[in-house]
């Protein structure tokens, strides 16, 4: 189990971290949510190891991540935002060099790296140079670099980021195959991805932690008002007609409501032009624009 | 962890192009420059060129009628090589050539010298380059033998050297005189050559080869400035290319990896200089093969510094910069500190290792000089890598913001202590500071100003950075105390370093009494300056504190 306790991380006048506390639980694959600028890699790098907070303390199954540093960063995988390799030698010797820093035993070294370099499908590309790998194989082969030590502590950064449908959903499914019996934490902007992966989500803005709950939850936040998404024919007109009514999205001329049925009964009454209503069932990204206003 | 990571950064560097094609690249180059250095020595020792420091190139030959206090004092300074000759002879060798001076003494010139007595000296100098250096050289021993007598009175009456001073300015008279009987004629030279002169060839000789093994040596520094560049690539480009961030993750101590990266670099280096004075030493240019040890001393001091530097900077730009500015200070330091080991300043020239290189080539390396010259490098050495290593487990060093240097300051004393006895040892270290800045100044000083303005503004700055040094190092402690202490502990070292200095020149008690008021100085203006810092008043604390100092300093130079 991770469990963040009133983490604060500054740098210089910026908090980037406000007396954060979360709990994620072992064998879960916990996201993390949030604008730009939240503080989500500044927390994932606390729990790493590599940043020190300001003030508070992460523990990883009761030790604290700043003492028992050395022990603790061996049970975790890193895949940072960018893949971050080093260019020059093959695929194959990168992940044999952090292999070796993380003491991975000769023998178990090669079986474990023929069968990350399958499962990523990188295996026939393994002795070629890393500069000679498009992004969607870097990333790939920060995957296997990643893992190459079998942590069971898995924290990702943006796994899917900048990288086309395809391949993204590669990256998803390989992630949901390999986290099995292991604690994942992932740090996505795209609300699909944390919908589709996690079991529990937190979302972050300005550094704190606004709520958190598995998706279903999330989403029940503003599901106590119905969303209707209504055509219309002057969306000007309308938006002045909505009084209290809550705009989700307003995009050409639907806009997105949340509402109750006695409220969207007074805007037919009062406004012209509106061509259809529909009702909409929230997602992960109605929750996250609501909730990070 | 660590040896994964040295073996990790040599197969990188190997690998590198870059460094296949540099290393290369100063093979050839030394290869070049050796015989390229030979042929420049032996124009300069065959006097085609005009030489501004013949001192440099060969011992000064110069002769005198017998041997006194004055000929060993003569015989201490290196660029002489002093031979005792008949007048006859001595005027002979003069028109020669064979010495540049000829120094005729009274044979009481030791008893007159003992009761005080006016002396006459006659120096007679023929019409060689050399001559106006021995003249000079000359000059400022007489001088300095004046002092000596000065200081023999000074003792022998237990008076301030201040109030004897312009009492004792008549107690020597020296006659030194350019050229008085001696015309120089080459055509009326004669050829045979005596033993006297035999020998005076081989001395000059012998000089002339340490300076071509010493050039030599210092064209095998050149490992070193790509040793810089090395540790700086590794360092710098793994926080621009954010792949430092992988290392960062890594189950070990953050110290490891800047130490395996520079230990990596430091072992390149050392196999370099190995080999190329293994080569050297194989052909013959060079004839003491531990000459390795003080350039490998040398290597480590530039390497730490390059890693302090690649620890702080930014980015590639930054470091660049930085790493040429410190490297020209350092080698300008290095190299110019070690000339004066063929002077008579060869303790202060031991601050640079590569004194040591000439020591040993000349065989006259001791162990107290081996002491002395391997203590300030090594001292540099890990007071850099320290401050590496604390930088670089500081999270603001890799992932910004990076704190101003003079935020930095405070946050590292306070790693020592933040009590009084903290300040106390802070003022101490302190001196180390003002010395460096001081002798910095001065030079600068020297340089770009004239005397009198140039005086002044040193005179100026001296305080200034003694009582700004003082100021830092009282910042982790808050009392309204901390001062007195800082200052305590500034004059304490700085009689204790002085005490050494002028051990020699006084005894002990008058030595106390005279280093007791600067003592008291320091501790009034810093403790000044400590009581306004708690009041929050600290620039008005900083202007009484530095007038004190002014006015202290003002008056004893005055008095000097």
């Amino acid at each position: 189990m991770i469990e963040s306790i009133n983490v604060t991380k500054k740098f210089g006048d910026l908090t980037a971290l406000n007396d954060l506390s979360l709990k994620i639980n072992k064998n879960e694959i916990f996201g993390i949510v949030g604008p730009n600028g939240a503080g989500k890699t500044t927390f994932i790098r606390i729990v790493c190891g590599i940043l020190s907070p300001t003030s508070g303390t992460v523990y990883i199954d009761g030790n604290d991540i700043q003492k028992d540093a050395v022990d603790l960063k061996r049970r975790i995988g890193y895949l940072p935002e960018e893949p971050n390799l080093y260019m020059r030698p093959t695929a194959y010797e990168l992940v044999k060099y952090f292999a070796d820093l993380y003491g991975v035993p000769k023998d178990l070294f090669k079986e474990r790296a023929e069968g990350l370099f399958r499962l990523v499908g990188l295996y026939d590309r393994r002795k070629s140079k890393v500069e000679s790998f498009s992004k969607g194989m870097r990333q790939k082969l920060a995957f296997v670099r990643a893992l190459i030590h079998d942590p069971d502590i898995l924290i990702f950064d943006e796994p899917t980021m900048g990288l086309d449908p395809a391949t993204s959903k590669n990256i998803r499914d390989f992630i949901l195959e390999y986290s099995k019996d292991k604690t994942v934490v992932v740090c996505t902007h795209y609300m699909e991805e944390a919908d589709y992966l996690c079991d529990k989500i937190g979302v972050l803005n300005n550094g704190r932690l606004v709520t958190s709950g598995t998706p279903g939850e999330l989403k029940t936040l503003i599901k106590k008002e119905n969303i209707f998404e209504i055509e219309v024919e002057n969306p000007e007109k309308v938006i002045e007609n909505l009084k209290d009514i809550k705009i989700i999205k307003s995009k050409g001329n639907k806009i997105i409501v949340s509402c109750t049925y006695k409220e969207l009964g007074e805007l037919l009454e009062s406004s012209e032009g509106i061509i259809g209503i529909h009702s909409k069932i929230p997602t992960l990204e109605d929750v996250f624009i609501e909730l990070t206003k | 962890m660590m040896k994964k990571i040295i073996k990790w950064e040599l197969k990188r560097i190997f690998s590198s192009k870059k460094f296949t094609a540099a290393f290369i690249l100063q093979f050839f180059l030394i290869i070049l420059i050796i015989p390229m250095f030979t042929v420049y020595l032996e124009t300069l020792q065959s006097g085609k060129f005009f030489s501004t420091t013949p001192g440099m190139n060969e011992f000064i030959p110069i002769g005198m009628n017998r041997k006194c206090k004055l000929s060993e004092i003569i015989e201490e300074y290196d660029q002489f090589s002093l031979t005792i000759l008949e007048k006859n002879d001595g005027m002979k060798m003069l028109q020669k050539g064979n010495i540049v001076a000829y120094i005729l003494v009274d044979d009481d010139f030791d008893q007159k010298m003992l009761k005080l007595e006016n002396i006459t000296l006659l120096i007679y100098y023929n019409n060689s380059d050399k001559s106006y250096v021995a003249k000079s050289y000359l000059d400022s021993i007489v001088n300095g033998f004046s002092d000596g007598l000065r200081r023999a009175r000074i003792r022998e009456y237990d008076i301030p050297s201040v109030l004897i001073e312009k009492k004792d300015r008549k107690d020597f008279v020296a006659e030194t005189e350019k050229p008085k009987t001696v015309e120089e004629k080459k055509e009326t030279v004669p050829k045979e050559t005596t033993p006297i002169e035999k020998e005076m060839v081989d001395i000059k000789r012998l000089k002339f080869s340490l300076n071509r093994e010493y050039i030599l040596l210092l064209v095998m520094l050149l490992p070193l400035f790509m040793s810089g560049g090395l540790l700086t690539d590794s360092i710098v480009s793994e926080k621009e290319k954010k792949t430092g961030e992988m290392l960062l993750v890594l189950p070990t101590k953050r110290r490891n990896i800047i130490l395996g990266k520079m230990l990596a670099i430091f072992l390149i280096t050392v196999v370099q200089i190995i080999l190329w004075i293994f080569i050297l030493y194989g052909v013959g240019k060079i004839s003491n093969i531990y000459t390795i040890f003080p350039l490998i001393l040398a290597a480590f001091l530039v390497i730490n510094l390059s890693l302090l530097i690649s620890v702080y900077s930014q980015n590639y730009k930054e470091s660049a910069l930085l790493v040429t500015v410190i490297y020209i200070l350092v080698f300008a330091f290095m190299f110019g500190t070690s000339i004066l080991y063929i002077s008579e300043l060869k303790t202060l020239s031991l601050l640079s290792p590569l004194s040591m290189v000439i020591g040993l080539e000349e065989g006259s390396l001791t162990t107290l000089d081996t002491i002395y010259g391997v203590l300030p490098a090594l001292s540099f050495s890990f007071i850099s890598l320290a401050l590496s290593v604390y930088l670089f487990s500081k999270d603001s060093f890799y992932f910004g913001p990076r704190p101003k240097l003079l935020d930095l300051i405070p946050d590292i004393f306070s790693k020592i202590g933040k009590g009084n006895f903290a300040s106390f040892f802070l003022g101490c270290l302190s001196v180390f500071g003002a010395i460096i800045l001081e002798i910095a100044a001065g030079v600068l000083m020297y340089f770009f100003l004239n005397l009198d303005v140039g005086f002044v503004i040193f005179l100026l700055s001296i305080v200034f950075i003694e009582e700004y040094l003082k100021y830092l190092a009282m910042l982790p402690n808050k009392s309204k105390f901390s001062g007195v202490f800082v200052g305590f502990g500034f004059g304490f070292f700085e009689n204790l370093l002085s005490g050494f200095v002028l051990f020699t020149m006084f005894f002990p008690v008058e030595m106390i009494l005279f280093r007791i008021i600067p003592l008291l100085i320091h501790m009034s203006s810093s403790g000044i300056l400590g009581y306004f810092r708690y009041k929050k008043k600290t620039k008005l604390g900083f202007i009484i504190a530095f007038i004190i100092h002014l006015v202290y300093n003002t008056i004893i130079l005055v008095s000097i």
